[in-house]
C-alpha cells in the first residue's frame, strides 16, 4: 500500500522552507523531498574552499546529473548550456540553476534582500503610460501584477522579522529617514538589525556617487549584523556568495525556517530524493501525490492531496511539463532573467576584495524602475546599481581580466599580483521582459540518467537588454572615473550566459486561468491541491533581486493553505 | 630546471612522469618564475593537476593524455624538439599560436590543442590559488604572491579600513582552521 502524507513539500529552499515551517507549526505533518544532499555541519564550518564551491560548483546541480539545454531561438538546435559545459569544468556555478539540498538557493545566495517598489507591481501600465503602447515589442506578454505592494507589505515585514534582515529603513509609514532608501515604498517598521559593516572600498564608491548627485544608501542584507534569532552576527570572512556560512550569519532556510519546522517534530526531510512526477486523479483536476527516485534510483510513490512544488522557476516548470500538467499551454512561458552588466575597477589603494559579504555595500537606486530618466537609448525600465567591493577570491578574480591583456605569462603574473588586492565590482540587474519568444519546454532529445527529459531554454538578449546594459555601463564608467579608478572594464554585451539564478515567470500567477498557471496564492488553476511557488509566479521581473518577494509570496501561500486568507 | 615532481611526488595518481614534465612546462609559461617570485612550478601546480585529473571524469583525462601528445607533435614539427625542452620564448610563441588557433580553423569547434591549453590554464589558476590540501599552492606561495590571507574566520573593523595592508595578516589554510578548532576543543 502506498505511503500517505498529510502534505508534501518538494524542495526546501526559500519558499519551500517557509511553507514547511508554517504548515508544521499549525500542526500538519509534512514530508519534504529535496533532490540535493543534506550538507553537513562540517561542510558549513570549513567552507573556505574556492576550488570546491567556485571551480567545481559543488552546491549547484551539475549538467552531468541535471542537464539543461539552451538555444537562442527556435531555428537553432539546443545544446547543454555552453557557458557552463565542457571539458574545463564549469567555473560558472552561478550561471547554472541555484544550489540544491535543504536550504536550496539560500545556501549559495549572496543575501541581497529587497522589497519591490510599489511601481514594480505596475510595470506594464507605467511603461505604456510614459512611452506609449508601442514601446513594448509586438511579442510582449507583459502584464501588471494581480497583487499590489500593499497586499504584500505585511508579508515583506514577516520575512524581515521572522527570518532576519539587516538594513536601514528609509520610509516608515511615510516618515522618511535620509540614512535609508529615499525610494522605498511605505513600510510598517524598521529592520530588526542595523546594517552590516561595509566592505573597504565602499566608502570610496559612496562618496563618489554623492559627488555625482546620486543618493546612495546601504542595501538591505539577509546577513545578520548582530545575533538575531537563529542567526549569528557576520564575521566578514568574505567567502559568502556561492559558499555556505560558517557562523550561520547568512539567512538560509536551512537554519531559519527549516530548523524551526524540525523543532515542531512535524517535519520529515528526505534529501537526495528526486521527485520526477506529480500524480493526479483520473479527471486530472486533483493532485494525489508524487513519485520520486531515492539516492539509489529506487522509485517511491507517496500519496497526498496537498503538494507544494518549490524547486525554482526552472525545475518547477520542468516537473509540471514532465507530469503533463499544462492544459492551457502556459507552463514554461514568460521566461525572464537578469543580465548583470558586470564592471570591474582597479582602485588606487588596497580594496582587499576578499573581505566581507557581497552585500556589505551601498547602492545607487536613483535610476531603478520608473525612475530611469528619459534617455536616447530607449531604456524603458531601470535597475538597481550595486557596489560590489567584497567577497572576491583569487580564482574567481583570475577569470575576469581586462580585455586585451594576455591571460598568461609574466605580464599577467605582474598585473594580477599587483592588482588583485585593488579590485572592485559594480553591477546592475537589468530585468528582461516577458515575450512569446522566450520560454522553457522539455528537450525532445536530452534526458537525465533516470530517463527524465531535460529542460530546454529558448532565450536571447533583446534589443532592450543590450540598450539598457549600454546605458548603465556609461553610468558605471562615470562613477568609476569619479572614484579615481585606474582601470575599468565590462563584461561582454550581450552576455554569454542566459541564466543568472534570478529566473522567474515560468508558471505565472494570475486571476484568469486561461493565461496564467497559478492563482495569487500559488495554487494551480488546473489541479486542485497543487501549489507551485517561487519566482516562477512573477508576472514581471524587477530590477531588484527576487528572493524577498518570493519569500513574501510563500507566507501568503501558507496562509491560504491554512485558510487564514 | 628540474620539475618539482622529482622532489615532491613519489607516485603520480594519473600522469606519467613524461606527461607531468610536459604539462608542468606549460603551467610554468602561464605563471612563470622569471622574476624570482613564485611560479607554477614552485607552487606545485602539477600535483594539483595530477589529482584533479584522477578525481574528475574520463573526458578530462583524455584531454590531458591526447593534449600532451598533440603538443609535443606540434612542437616537434615547428622546433624539432618536444615542448618541455623549448626555451621560454619559443614555448611562448607556440602557446600563442595555439591560443589563436581557437577561432581560425572553425569558429564553433575549438582546435583540440586550444582546448588543451584552456584546460591547463584553468587548472593552473586553480592550482596556484587552491587551498593547499589539493596539492597546489604549496606553502601558500600563490596566496602570498597576490596578498590573499586565505581561509580566515573573519576580519575586524581595523582590518576592513580602506587601504589596509593585508599582508600583515598571517595566512591560514583549512588545515590551520581545523587545528585551531581542535585546540579550542582540547
Amino acid at each position: 500500500m502506498p505511503e500517505k502524507a498529510e502534505a508534501i513539500v518538494v524542495g526546501l529552499g526559500a519558499s519551500g522552507g517557509i511553507i514547511a515551517e508554517q504548515l508544521t507549526k499549525a500542526g500538519m505533518r509534512v514530508l519534504a523531498l529535496d533532490k540535493g544532499p543534506m550538507h553537513s555541519n562540517e561542510e558549513f564550518t570549513f567552507k573556505h574552499d574556492e576550488v570546491k564551491y567556485y571551480s567545481r560548483g559543488s552546491l549547484v546541480p551539475q549538467l552531468s546529473t541535471d542537464p539543461v539545454t539552451w538555444r537562442p531561438n527556435e531555428a537553432t538546435e539546443a545544446q547543454l548550456l555552453p557557458w557552463a559545459a565542457g571539458v574545463r569544468g564549469n567555473s560558472e556555478p552561478l550561471h547554472l540553476p541555484p544550489s540544491i539540498g535543504p536550504g536550496g538557493g539560500t545556501l549559495h545566495w549572496g543575501g541581497a534582500s529587497w522589497r519591490h517598489r510599489d511601481s514594480d507591481f505596475h510595470m506594464k501600465s507605467l511603461i505604456e503610460e510614459r512611452f506609449g503602447p508601442e514601446a513594448l515589442d509586438g511579442d510582449s506578454t507583459m502584464v501588471d501584477w494581480p497583487v499590489s505592494y500593499g497586499d504584500l507589505e505585511p508579508y515583506y515585514d514577516k520575512v524581515e522579522w521572522e527570518l532576519g534582515v539587516s538594513g536601514q529603513a528609509g520610509n516608515v509609514k511615510g516618515i522618511h529617514n535620509p540614512a535609508g532608501s529615499p525610494f522605498e515604498s511605505d513600510r510598517q517598521r524598521e529592520y530588526p538589525m542595523p546594517p552590516l559593516r561595509r566592505a573597504p572600498a565602499d566608502d570610496r564608491f559612496k562618496a563618489a556617487c554623492e559627488r555625482l548627485g546620486y543618493r546612495p544608501f546601504q542595501q538591505p542584507a539577509a546577513v545578520a549584523s548582530t545575533d538575531y534569532k537563529s542567526l549569528k552576527g557576520c564575521e566578514y570572512c568574505g567567502f559568502c556568495h556561492g559558499f555556505l556560512c560558517h557562523v550561520n550569519a547568512k539567512q538560509s532556510s536551512r537554519i531559519t525556517s527549516v530548523e524551526m519546522a524540525l523543532q515542531t517534530g512535524n517535519l520529515e526531510i528526505r534529501s537526495s530524493s528526486r521527485v520526477f512526477r506529480l500524480n493526479r486523479d483520473a479527471t486530472g483536476r486533483s493532485i494525489t501525490g508524487v513519485s520520486y527516485f531515492d539516492a539509489d534510483g529506487v522509485v517511491h510513490d507517496v500519496e497526498s492531496d496537498l503538494v507544494v512544488v518549490a524547486c525554482y522557476a526552472l525545475e518547477n516548470s520542468r516537473l509540471l511539463l514532465a507530469s503533463g500538467i499544462n492544459a492551457n499551454g502556459q507552463v514554461g512561458q514568460n521566461f525572464m532573467t537578469h543580465s548583470f552588466g558586470w564592471c570591474t575597477l582597479v582602485l588606487p589603494e588596497f580594496s582587499n576584495p576578499f573581505m566581507a559579504p557581497l552585500v556589505a555595500a551601498s547602492v545607487v537606486d536613483d535610476l531603478n524602475c520608473d525612475g530611469v530618466p528619459d534617455n536616447d537609448e530607449g531604456v524603458l525600465w531601470g535597475s538597481v546599481l550595486t557596489s560590489i567591493p567584497g567577497d572576491l577570491q583569487p580564482i574567481e578574480a583570475a577569470h575576469n581580466l581586462p580585455p586585451g591583456m594576455r591571460r598568461w605569462g609574466g605580464e599577467f603574473k605582474d598585473w594580477f599580483s599587483e592588482n588583485y588586492r585593488k579590485l572592485m565590482g559594480i553591477h546592475n540587474q537589468i530585468p528582461s521582459f516577458p515575450t512569446k519568444r522566450y520560454y522553457c519546454d522539455l528537450d525532445p532529445v536530452v534526458k537525465d540518467k533516470f530517463g527524465q527529459p531535460a529542460l530546454r531554454i529558448t532565450h536571447d538578449w533583446s534589443q532592450h537588454d543590450v540598450a539598457a546594459l549600454n546605458y548603465f555601463e556609461k553610468i558605471k564608467r562615470n562613477i568609476a572615473d569619479e572614484m579615481g579608478a585606474t582601470q575599468f572594464w565590462s563584461e561582454a554585451n550581450p552576455p554569454a550566459y542566459h541564466l543568472s539564478t534570478h529566473e522567474v515567470g515560468t508558471h505565472r500567477m494570475g486571476e484568469n486561468p486561461a493565461d496564467s498557471v497559478v492563482d495569487i496564492y500559488g495554487e494551480s488553476h488546473e489541479c486542485k491541491g497543487l501549489y507551485v511557488v517561487g519566482g516562477g509566479q512573477f508576472p514581471t521581473l524587477s530590477g531588484y533581486n527576487p528572493t524577498q518577494t518570493l519569500q513574501a509570496l510563500a507566507y501568503l501561500s501558507a496562509d491560504r493553505i491554512l485558510e487564514k486568507v | 630546471m628540474p620539475p618539482s615532481s622529482d622532489t615532491t611526488v613519489t607516485q603520480w595518481q594519473f600522469l606519467t612522469q613524461a606527461e607531468a614534465e610536459t604539462i608542468e612546462a606549460v603551467c610554468e609559461r602561464i605563471f612563470p618564475n622569471d622574476d624570482g617570485r613564485a611560479g607554477a612550478r614552485d607552487a606545485r601546480v602539477i600535483v594539483f593537476i595530477d589529482r584533479a585529473a584522477a578525481d574528475e571524469d574520463e573526458a578530462l583525462r583524455l584531454c590531458y593524455r591526447e593534449g600532451v601528445q598533440a603538443l609535443n607533435a606540434f612542437s616537434n614539427d615547428v622546433y624539432g624538439s618536444p615542448f618541455a625542452k623549448l626555451s621560454g620564448d619559443a614555448a611562448d610563441s607556440l602557446l600563442e599560436r595555439i591560443e589563436n588557433a581557437e577561432s581560425s580553423t572553425h569558429p564553433d569547434v575549438p582546435h583540440p590543442l586550444a582546448t588543451f591549453f584552456a584546460l591547463v590554464w584553468e587548472h593552473t589558476i586553480q592550482g596556484m590559488f587552491c587551498d593547499p590540501k589539493y596539492g597546489g599552492n604549496h606553502d601558500t606561495l600563490g596566496w602570498q604572491l597576490v596578498g590573499f590571507p586565505g581561509a580566515q574566520w573573519g576580519y575586524n573593523a581595523e582590518q576592513m579600513k580602506p587601504g589596509f595592508d593585508s599582508t600583515i595578516i598571517p595566512i591560514k589554510s583549512l588545515e590551520d582552521l581545523r587545528n585551531e578548532l581542535r585546540g579550542a576543543n582540547a
